[in-house]
């Protein structure tokens, strides 16, 4: 019996070595060269290698090793809080990396894998004498439009500022309005001294780069006072009323029956005005407006309205997963989320994004606004009662062919696709014949380029990328010569 | 022209009775003027003036009009930085007192130093910094108390800032990493036990940088346990422990709290009509009860016509002061109580009614764990102490002459149990009147304050009995 065993395990072990090798390597900050412990490292397949994405940690000392890789092509991406994600034979931080071969030895080299750290922006909030504001909330928004607010902080003790974990891009930095100590009002100010956004500094911060010295100097002006009368559902009911700016939010008034509100200290500018709440049995109403405010107002009038459910219909394919949904403010946005089969979209501004399939999306209608594409969302208002039709096409169009470099095949050639109109973007690779598939697309216009090193932010795609127009339900097949750096 | 003669007439009045002071304020480093800085002019003792006060312009400059004639201090405060004031030898230190006569009087320079501040890193093993990792500072002269909390940046970095010029000791808070792994709270530079922690010591204006802490892995714990209030509703409970506090639960009934460092731990049930606290060391995964109870206002026995200042002093440091109003009641707990009774009497005790000794005072506060319905028992003493006396230099008084006062203990006189700062008036002379029976030590300086060993070495040791009347002339220290 004991023999038998043994031979059991011979063989298996024979068995393994024929199918199955090991991925090993480190994380280390590209830096210091430290080690980055407790790093997630994901093994990806190529297409046409049959295998399951197998993610591990580092430990302690930043190794890694995957056991039992079945052979075939792969790549290494490790993701880190603070850190780019990165990708094994990278030819610099933010670029794809190089696909592998894993044969049926235990070998297959080591992976010495450098991260950089995610972008930041530091600087100064500083009065009229050059003296650093403590204390005074810094916001910041993505200069490509839409702009958008994407985070904020507070200077320190010597008004100094810092914001980091940024994607690599470009900025806007803007101090918040408010008060002085003597009660002198500061308009919201953009780098370096601009009320206007179209008079603000825009800040482009690279992989591993901190932007320093970014001063804001807030400009003095008057700021103005809203006021009305909140008509929240009588007595049982309860309803909040909620003021939005670029630069924050604040409850303004709350409670049951006709309440006077009076809001100080508003910038001039867009300002959206948010009701909640629930009427006195128990269903929720809500509403909201977005108002342009250059004056003093005194005769604003906010109602509880009830709500309806929301209606979303689709049609003409099935969805494999929900849609994927987020809620835009003049603040920000929430995080996006699989829409719930109970979600309502409560009145105000709202995105989706369809799961790509093998159908492609031909519209997306809401009942109070045309919704507009911009890259993978589709964005409309909502209102009391909303109603949202998306129209899908099991007809896609998709896009194929073989990426080479000096006529021979690339294996896990990155590709980079682009709509015209919307923005959209895929991402893919060649599988390790150099062959791509790009499916589920819209019939349209597109933008394709392959490529090691390709600067997606600046101008190398849209001076180097190739136009491919297809048509429905067609595959449109396109070679593609590699860019080399 | 008639006018014109009685305006002058009215100019001339005017101008026998007040006078004008003005100045301009600038911050140290740069000498860029600070604008709206709050600048304060005290009359010294002795002058019949009032208190006057108002914001610098947006050139750092400022007036007062119509001062009357007499002997003054200004003083300038700003967020951020130490107190200035006019004449001081450099910030931090007393100024010196300027006379106002009849007339114009000169520019008054303030000259202002940011406050203290601490800058570092909270790293891993490998001494990569940890992102978003909480930070707390505390004194490091006993009691120990958290005074400041931060938070890392991106890099792992962190600065306190604002700071009084001491010592203080850094520690990381406790928390899981991305797998895990889970630390306890650890101290700069290394350690988890306070006897392991290395106090950094800053002064104003300067920022002490490179404190790094090594963070140590360990257990956190799960507390488990339930609150028992008579309504389930709107009972919130708060977990509070020596590195900050979050809400655990928002009704009553069962709750879990995970990732609790080991240590003392402090639950804080508040709903409509009730409150409880309950104290537990947590050294593994416990259960715990907490009761929300009614609570009635502190039933006050012994001198009861004075007014009662109280203040929480949870593990997480202390709230803020404030005068207990007759029938408020108070939330269960550790509280710190104090009176302030004027110069005819002294505090002598606050203690829980029935306790067989009143607590040792810290800076005259006494410190209670108050239940539900609290009977305080305060004694006060018609019988003070004081001391006063006459500050030279060269066997000339000293006009408006800084004196610093400290209660003592004899045993170890390094740490004063309670401080007084007064001035001299336009003679020289100073009073402290209201003083308990102990050990003082007293100075004047204007180059030092008892922060400073020489300063502690010359002072006067003055032992005051129960309504002693003092006089002790005081040689003004210079270094």
């Amino acid at each position: 019996m004991r023999k038998l065993a043994l031979v059991l395990l011979a063989v298996t072990a024979i068995s393994i070595s024929a199918q199955a090798a090991v991925v090993e390597g480190v994380i280390l900050d590209e830096e210091t060269g430290n080690p980055l412990a407790r790093t997630q490292v994901s093994l990806i397949p190529l297409p046409g290698t049959q295998a399951d994405v197998t993610p591990v940690r580092t430990g302690a000392r930043g190794s890694f090793v995957i056991i039992s890789v079945r052979p075939g092509w792969y790549i290494l991406h490790a993701t880190r809080r603070g850190y780019l994600p990165t990708e094994s034979g990278q030819l610099r931080p933010g670029r794809p990396g190089r696909a592998f071969e894993v044969a049926d030895d235990h070998a297959s080299g080591f992976h010495e894998i450098h991260m950089s750290r995610l972008p930041a922006v530091t600087g100064t909030v500083l009065d009229e004498n050059g003296i650093g504001m403590p204390r005074w909330p810094v916001h910041i928004y993505s200069a490509n439009k839409p702009i958008r607010h994407i985070g904020q902080t507070e200077t320190d003790d010597r008004g100094n500022y810092r914001i980091g974990e940024l994607d690599p891009g470009t900025y806007l930095l803007r101090s918040a309005e408010g008060h002085l100590e003597d009660d002198t009002p500061v308009f919201a100010t953009y780098t370096r001294e601009a009320v206007e956004l179209a008079r603000a500094v825009p800040v482009t911060v690279r992989p591993g780069e901190t932007a320093h010295n970014i001063t804001i100097r807030p400009v003095k002006g008057r700021l103005l006072t809203l006021s009305g009368i909140f008509l929240a559902p009588p007595r049982e009911g309860w309803a909040t009323l909620t003021m939005i700016t670029d630069t924050g939010r604040r409850e303004i008034s709350a409670g049951s029956g006709d309440i006077p509100f009076s809001v100080t200290g508003v910038q001039p500018g867009a300002v959206e005005f948010l009701v909640k709440g629930t009427d006195a049995t128990g269903n929720e109403c809500g509403s909201y407006v977005v108002l342009p405010i250059d004056k003093d107002i005194t005769t604003l009038r906010h109602a509880c309205n009830p709500l309806r459910k929301t209606s979303v219909s689709i049609s003409g394919a099935t969805l494999k997963s929900p849609i994927v949904v987020r809620r835009i403010d003049l603040d920000g946005m929430t995080d996006a989320h699989p829409m719930g089969p109970d979600e309502n979209f409560a009145p105000g501004h709202w995105e989706i994004s369809v799961p790509r399939g093998d159908y492609y999306v031909q519209s997306v209608r809401g009942n109070i606004t045309p919704a507009v594409h911009m890259g993978e969302w589709w964005g409309f208002d909502t209102s009391s009662d909303t109603r949202v039709g998306i129209q899908l096409s099991s007809r896609a169009s998709s896009i194929s062919g073989v990426v080479t470099t000096g006529g021979n095949p690339v294996a896990g050639a990155p590709i980079f696709l682009t709509q015209e109109g919307s923005g959209e973007t895929w991402a893919g690779r060649t599988d390790p014949q150099g062959n791509y598939m790009m499916g589920g697309l819209a019939p349209g216009t597109y933008n394709i380029i392959s490529g090691f090193d390709l600067d997606l932010l600046g101008g190398s795609f849209t001076r180097k990328a190739e136009k491919i127009t297809t048509s429905e339900g067609n595959t449109t097949v396109h070679a593609l010569e590699l860019i080399l750096p | 022209m008639r006018f014109e003669r009685i305006l002058l007439l009215v100019l001339l009045v005017a101008g026998g009775h007040a006078a004008t002071v003005q100045g301009v304020i600038l911050d140290e480093e740069t000498q860029i003027p600070l604008a709206r800085t709050r600048v304060t002019l005290t009359p010294l003792p002795g002058t019949v003036a009032p208190i006057l006060s108002m914001l610098a312009n947006e050139r750092g400059q400022y007036t007062f009009a119509d001062v009357k004639p007499g002997w003054y201090l200004l003083r300038s405060s700003r967020v951020g930085y130490a107190t200035g004031e006019y004449g001081q030898a450099r910030p931090g230190l007393p100024g010196t007192p300027f006379e106002v006569a009849n007339e114009p009087t000169d520019s008054h320079q303030i000259v202002m130093r940011h406050k203290a501040a601490i800058t570092g890193t909270v790293v891993d093993d490998n001494a990569i910094g940890i992102p978003g990792w909480p930070i707390n500072v505390y004194t490091a002269r006993q009691p120990i108390r958290r005074i400041a909390q931060g938070m890392t940046d991106d890099r792992g970095d962190f600065r306190i800032g604002e700071l009084d010029p001491g010592t203080y000791i850094v520690r990381s808070g406790g928390g899981g990493l991305e797998d895990a792994t889970t630390l306890v709270p650890s101290y700069y530079k290394y350690g988890t036990a306070v006897s392991s922690a290395e106090p950094v010591r800053v002064r104003l204006g300067e920022t002490q940088a490179f404190v790094v802490i090594h963070t140590v892995e360990g257990n956190l714990f799960e507390l488990t346990g339930d609150v028992i209030a008579p309504e389930k509703r709107g009972v919130k409970l708060t977990l509070i422990t020596d590195t900050g506090r979050r809400n655990v639960a928002t009704n009553a009934g069962p709750f879990v709290a995970t990732g609790v460092p080991p240590g003392e731990v402090g639950l804080l049930a508040e709903g409509p009509g009730c409150a409880g606290y309950k104290q537990i060391l947590v050294d593994r995964n416990v259960f715990a009860r907490v009761d929300c109870t009614p609570v009635s206002a502190p039933f006050v026995t012994g001198d009861t016509d004075v007014q009662l200042i109280a203040r929480r002093l949870d593990l997480d440091g202390p709230g803020p002061e404030g005068v207990l109003p007759a029938g408020q009641s108070l939330t269960p707990g550790p509280l710190e109580f104090t009176v302030r009774p004027g110069p005819s009497h002294y505090l002598v005790s606050i203690q829980n009614d029935g306790d067989t000794s009143p607590p040792t005072p810290v800076d005259g506060w006494f410190a209670l764990d108050l239940s539900n319905a609290p009977h305080l028992r305060v004694t006060l003493s018609a019988n003070p102490a004081s001391i006063s006396g006459i500050v030279t230099s060269a066997s000339q008084p000293i006009i408006g002459a800084p004196v610093f006062l400290e209660l003592i203990n004899p045993d170890s006189p390094e740490l004063a149990l309670q401080s007084w700062t007064g001035r001299a008036d336009a003679q020289g002379n100073f009073s402290f009147t209201g003083l308990a029976p102990g050990t003082y030590r007293l100075m004047s300086s204007y180059e030092m304050t008892f922060d400073d060993p020489l300063a502690r070495s010359k002072a006067a040791n003055v032992a005051l009995h129960e309504g002693d009347t003092v006089t002790e002339p005081l040689e003004m220290i210079r270094q």
